[in-house]
C-alpha cells in the first residue's frame, strides 16, 4: 500500500514536471516545434522498435520508408489538391507496401547481409527522390505543402500542431503495446529469441517477419507523411543514410524493445540536436559517441538504467528488512 | 500413425539415414535408439521438416508430409523438444508455453492491434491452458521467471511443456534425459507415461537404456544410419545385432 502511494507519488511528480515543460515549451513557437520533432520520431522510431527490437531484424534504411510516407503525401496532395488527411493515410499504405516488397528478399536475410540490404534500399530511395527532377523537384526539394486540415479547419499553429501529433502518437503506442501483447507479438519474440524453435513450434517465420516488416514501414511512412505537412518543405537532404542512423540510435539510447524506450531516446535526441545546430557538422561523431555509451554503459538504454535504479532500490528495501530480520532473530 | 518408407539422407559423401522405413501406432511410447552417430537425431530432423529426405516417404495420419516445412508439420500435429534446450530464453516460462499455442489459436493482426472481444476471450483461454500446462509439468510457481533462470531439469521441462501447447497428436522428445540425474530421470518417465496416457504417441531417442527399456512399448534401433532391429524391450535386448553394434564384436584376433 505504501509503495503504491509513493509510486503514484513519483508518477504525478513526473507527469506535472512534463506538463510544466510542455506548457513552457507551447508559449514559443520554436520550442512547441520540438515537441512536435519529439512527436514524430517517436512514431518512426516506434516503427523501428517493432521490427528491430521486438524481431531481431536490423534495418539501417528506414528514412527510406520515411521519404516515401513523406513524398507520397506531398505529391499527392499538391498535384492532386487532395486532403492532407487522406495523403497521409495513402503514405502509410504505399511505405508499407514497399516495406513488403523489401521483406521478401529481406525475411531470408540476417545480421549484416541484412543490414547491407537495407542500407542500399535507404540509398535508392534517396537517390531516387534526388534525381527525378520532374515528379519531386529534385535537390531543390517541394516547398508549400498544404497544411493538414479537419473538418476543414486547418491546422497552422505549431501549437495546434503538437495536440494533433500527440493524439496521434497516443494512439500509435497503444496500438503497438496492444501487437506486442498478443499472438503476432509473441510470435515477433520468439522469431528474435530462437528463428529455428519457433519455426518448430507452429510459427511460420517468414510470414511474421515480413508482418513486422510491412508495420514498421507503416509507422515509418506515417511520421515521414506527417513531417511533411508540419514542415511545409522537403527535399532529399532529410531522407540522407544520417536519418536512418538516427533512428537506431534513438532507439538504442532509449532503449529497445520497451514500451517507452522510443519516445525517450526520440525526447533526448531531438533536444540534442536541436542545442548543437551550431555544431551541426559533428552531427554524425554525436550520434556514434551516443551510440558507443549504449553499447558500453547501457545496453538497454536509458529505460534500462530506470529499470535498474527502481530494481536496486526494491532490492535495498528488501536487503533492510531482511538485516533487520536476521538482527531481530539474533 | 506414423509410416516412414525407405528414407534416405544424404550429406555430400555421407548417407546419415539410408533406406530406414518403420510404422509407429497410435498410442504407443516408440523408443528410437542407436550408438552416436546412427542418424536418430537426423531422423526426428527428417520427421519434424527441418530436413527434407533425399528419398523415401514420410506419411503422417494418411498424409504425406515428406519435406513439409517443420511449422507445418507442427499445424499437422506433430510437435517435439531439442536435444540441446531450444527455449525463447528471455521470455517469460508462461510466455514460452504461450508461444506453444501459436497453431491452436488465430488472432490476426488487426483483432490484436485493436482487441477486439474475440481477440481478448482468445488470450484468456490461452492463457488459462497454457497455465494448465504449467501445473501438469510442476512449474506452475516459476510462471514468471525467465526462461533461461531455470535449472537445466527445468528448462527440459519447460521444452516439453511448450510442446505440448500446440495440442499435438505426436510427440518426439530427443534425448530428453540428458544430463538428469537419477530422481529427475524417475519423475520424467512418469511424465512421458502421464503424457502417453492422454492418448499422446511419443517417439522417443534416449540414451538411457534403463529408462527406454522401462517405458517403451516398441523400439526400433538404427546403427551407421541403417535399421538393425525392431521390436518390443525384451525382443531387443536379445537382439544379436543390437548388442554387436553397442559392445562391438566379430573382431577377429
Amino acid at each position: 500500500m505504501l509503495t503504491k502511494i509513493k509510486n503514484n507519488k513519483v508518477a504525478g511528480i513526473a507527469v506535472l514536471l512534463i506538463a510544466v515543460i510542455i506548457a513552457v515549451m507551447l508559449r514559443e513557437r520554436y520550442l512547441a516545434l520540438i515537441l512536435c520533432f519529439i512527436c514524430i520520431n517517436s512514431i518512426a522510431v516506434t516503427g523501428l522498435d517493432i521490427l528491430f527490437g521486438y524481431t531481431g531484424q536490423v534495418s539501417f534504411g528506414h528514412a527510406g520508408f520515411y521519404a516515401i510516407g513523406a513524398y507520397t503525401s506531398t505529391l499527392l496532395a499538391k498535384n492532386f489538391g487532395m486532403n492532407p488527411l487522406f495523403t497521409i493515410i495513402i503514405g502509410m499504405i504505399v511505405a508499407m507496401i514497399f516495406g513488403i516488397i523489401v521483406a521478401f528478399p529481406a525475411a531470408k536475410l540476417v545480421k549484416h547481409f541484412l543490414s547491407l540490404l537495407t542500407i542500399a534500399f535507404g540509398q535508392m530511395v534517396f537517390m531516387f527522390v534526388s534525381v527525378t527532377d520532374k515528379l519531386t523537384n529534385g535537390y531543390s526539394g517541394i516547398l508549400n505543402i498544404p497544411d493538414v486540415s479537419i473538418f476543414g479547419h486547418p491546422i497552422k499553429t505549431n501549437q495546434a500542431y503538437f495536440f494533433f501529433l500527440l493524439l496521434i502518437t497516443a494512439v500509435v503506442l497503444l496500438f503497438k503495446r496492444n501487437l506486442i501483447n498478443s499472438r503476432v507479438g509473441r510470435a515477433f519474440i520468439a522469431i528474435r529469441e530462437n528463428p529455428h524453435a519457433a519455426n518448430g513450434i507452429g510459427i511460420n517465420v517468414r510470414f511474421y517477419k515480413i508482418v513486422a516488416f510491412a508495420a514498421s514501414a507503416m509507422l515509418t511512412g506515417l511520421a515521414g507523411a506527417l513531417y511533411a505537412h508540419l514542415v511545409g518543405f522537403i527535399s532529399p537532404d532529410t531522407f540522407m543514410a544520417t536519418q536512418s542512423n538516427l533512428f537506431m540510435t534513438m532507439l538504442l539510447f532509449g532503449g529497445i524493445a520497451t514500451f517507452l524506450g522510443p519516445v525517450i531516446g526520440s525526447a533526448i535526441l531531438v533536444i540534442v540536436t536541436e542545442l548543437m545546430q551550431s555544431l551541426v557538422s559533428y552531427q554524425m561523431l554525436m550520434y556514434a559517441l551516443f551510440i558507443l555509451a549504449v553499447l558500453f554503459y547501457l545496453p538497454n538504454g536509458v529505460v534500462g538504467i530506470a529499470k535498474w535504479v527502481k530494481e536496486s532500490l526494491i532490492n535495498k528495501k528488501q536487503g533492510k528488512t531482511h538485516a533487520n530480520a536476521t538482527e531481530r532473530h539474533n | 500413425m506414423l509410416t516412414l518408407q525407405n528414407v534416405t539422407i544424404k550429406f555430400g559423401g555421407l548417407t546419415a539415414v539410408n533406406e530406414v522405413s518403420a510404422q509407429i501406432d497410435r498410442g504407443v511410447i516408440f523408443g528410437l535408439i542407436g550408438p552416436n552417430g546412427a542418424g536418430k537425431t537426423t531422423l526426428f530432423n527428417i520427421i519434424s521438416g527441418v530436413y527434407a529426405p533425399t528419398s523415401g516417404i514420410v506419411n503422417f495420419d494418411g498424409q504425406d508430409i515428406t519435406g513439409l516445412a517443420p511449422y507445418k508439420i507442427n499445424g499437422l500435429g506433430i510437435s517435439r523438444t531439442y536435444q540441446n534446450i531450444n527455449l525463447f530464453s528471455k521470455m517469460s516460462v508462461l510466455e514460452n508455453v504461450l508461444v506453444g499455442c501459436h497453431t491452436k489459436s488465430a488472432a490476426g493482426i488487426i483483432p490484436s492491434v485493436l482487441r477486439t472481444d474475440n481477440q481478448r476471450l482468445e488470450e484468456s483461454t490461452v492463457r488459462q491452458k497454457s497455465i494448465e500446462i504449467l501445473e501438469f509439468m510442476d512449474l506452475a510457481d516459476k510462471g514468471n521467471f525467465t526462461a533461461c533462470n531455470l535449472s537445466y531439469g527445468e528448462q527440459r521441462r519447460l521444452e516439453i511443456a511448450r510442446a505440448l501447447a500446440s495440442e499435438p497428436k505426436m510427440l518426439l522428445l530427443d534425448e530428453p534425459a540428458a544430463g538428469m540425474n537419477g530422481k529427475e530421470k524417475e519423475e520424467l518417465s512418469e511424465t512421458i507415461r502421464k503424457i502417453n496416457a492422454k492418448g499422446i504417441t511419443i517417439l522417443l531417442v534416449e540414451h538411457d537404456m534403463k529408462l527406454v527399456m522401462n517405458i517403451t512399448h516398441q523400439i526400433c534401433v538404427l546403427n551407421y544410419g541403417k535399421r538393425i532391429a525392431f521390436g518390443d524391450p525384451e525382443q531387443i535386448q536379445k537382439d544379436e545385432n543390437v548388442i554387436e553394434a553397442y559392445l562391438g564384436g566379430g573382431i577377429d584376433v
